[in-house]
């Protein structure tokens, strides 16, 4: 984090900002539960055209509603007065649940996305399951961002004595060497042409970091060509949650 | 769908100043036989549920005039209202202010960006 904000930030009354956001979540849910509803047939049965725009409209508006809860909850980190909602949790729940929602925005562009490791029930995890969540999505909706068409995303999810590790793996460019020291930078966008083409807010990376740091975990990534040596291109990007439960509680 | 039989004939007063949102369920719970009558600030929303004694209350927290928790407070302390379950209904969430409201007997703390109209539907049947 860097100490020196810059003259546009200071221009900018941040809890005001912080209050604005928290405001959007108001008509965000509204939209949430009229889409809802026209889903549901609440208002008549739906072609299945209509049904895709839907559910379309209903990913993006998620979408924008985790985005929201992330910077609030930055926001809340920033400001020293962060609270996690922390439960026990199955971190399979978690993986499956967001693989489900967005294998449908993966499948639009030609990817698949496959799990791969743990069989069974998998670890119980003591996190604030909203938030690790959010954490997870922004790997995958990277991985989906940032690799071409028939490409490949792998998750996995091991575990050791003391640690769970979830990793994201895609079959896109990489990150070059001069992205490499950015990537957790707030507001940071690459400059590499394909992936200024894309959508972004720069926050999304720098949110899990800091996410997964109230969490006591760590997140990183490898470039696959140059970190792992391996021929083909891509990133790697994983975090590490702690499965020392009683460690956790204590703080 | 759902068909929830028990909420037939029962009375939910909602405490919600933003139109919108109520407006948007209003046709699915009187679809399933809900009386539904709204407030939109927190003395409104105590004052009604003094008079009209529902079977269950929607209670949100952020309202002009008396805040969601003063409301709850002053139902819970209300001899006649105390058995009325509350749900509170709000897009604040922090661990604080869910524990906040279970200490003053809220029966459930919903958050309204994480949940969709047939669950609100299912959470009021298993609520009353």
């Amino acid at each position: 984090m860097t100490q020196d904000p810059s003259p546009q930030e200071q221009t900018v009354d941040y809890s005001d900002i912080i209050n604005i956001v928290h405001d959007l979540q108001a008509p965000l849910s509204g939209v949430k539960w009229t889409l809802s509803m026209l889903q549901n047939g609440d208002a008549g049965m739906l072609t299945p055209s209509q049904k895709e725009l839907v559910e379309k409209a209903i990913h993006g508006n998620e979408h924008t509603l985790r985005l929201v809860r992330s910077i609030l909850a930055v926001s809340r980190l920033d400001a020293g007065n962060a609270e996690l909602n922390k439960v026990e949790t199955p971190i399979l729940d978690v993986v499956n649940d967001t693989i489900d929602e967005l294998s449908l925005y993966a499948r639009e562009k030609g990817l698949r996305i496959q799990l791969k490791g743990l069989d069974g029930e998998g670890p119980l995890v003591y996190i604030d399951a909203d938030k690790i969540r959010n954490v997870f999505e922004n790997l995958v909706e990277n991985a989906i961002k940032y690799t071409p068409p028939k490409g490949t995303i792998a998750v996995s999810v091991r575990t050791n004595d003391d640690e769970c590790i979830i990793s994201v793996e895609d079959s896109g460019a990489g990150i070059s060497k001069d992205d490499a020291p950015y990537i957790f930078k707030k507001f940071f966008r690459s400059n590499d042409h394909a992936k200024k083409t894309e959508r972004g807010s720069g926050l999304g990376l720098y949110i899990s970091k800091r996410l997964v740091e109230a969490h006591n975990g760590r997140i990183w990534f490898a470039d696959k060509k140059r970190d792992l040596g391996l021929q083909e291109s891509g990133t790697v990007f994983a975090f590490m949650l702690p499965l020392n439960h009683r460690e956790n509680m204590l703080e | 769908m759902n068909t929830m039989d028990n909420l037939k004939g029962k009375k939910l007063v909602w405490v919600e100043d933003d139109q919108f949102l109520s407006g948007i369920i209003a046709s699915k719970l009187t679809n399933h036989g809900i009386t539904l009558l709204h407030a939109s600030t927190g003395d409104d929303g105590f004052a009604m549920i003094k008079k009209e004694k529902p079977d269950i209350v929607l209670l949100d927290l952020l309202l002009p005039g008396i805040s969601g928790f003063d409301v709850l407070q002053k139902v819970k302390e209300d001899a006649e209202l105390k058995d009325i379950p509350v749900i509170v209904f709000s897009n604040l969430g922090e661990p604080k202010e869910i524990k906040k409201a279970r200490d003053l007997g809220a029966k459930k703390f919903l958050v309204k960006a994480a949940i969709v109209p047939d669950q609100i539907i299912d959470e009021l049947s298993s609520a009353l």
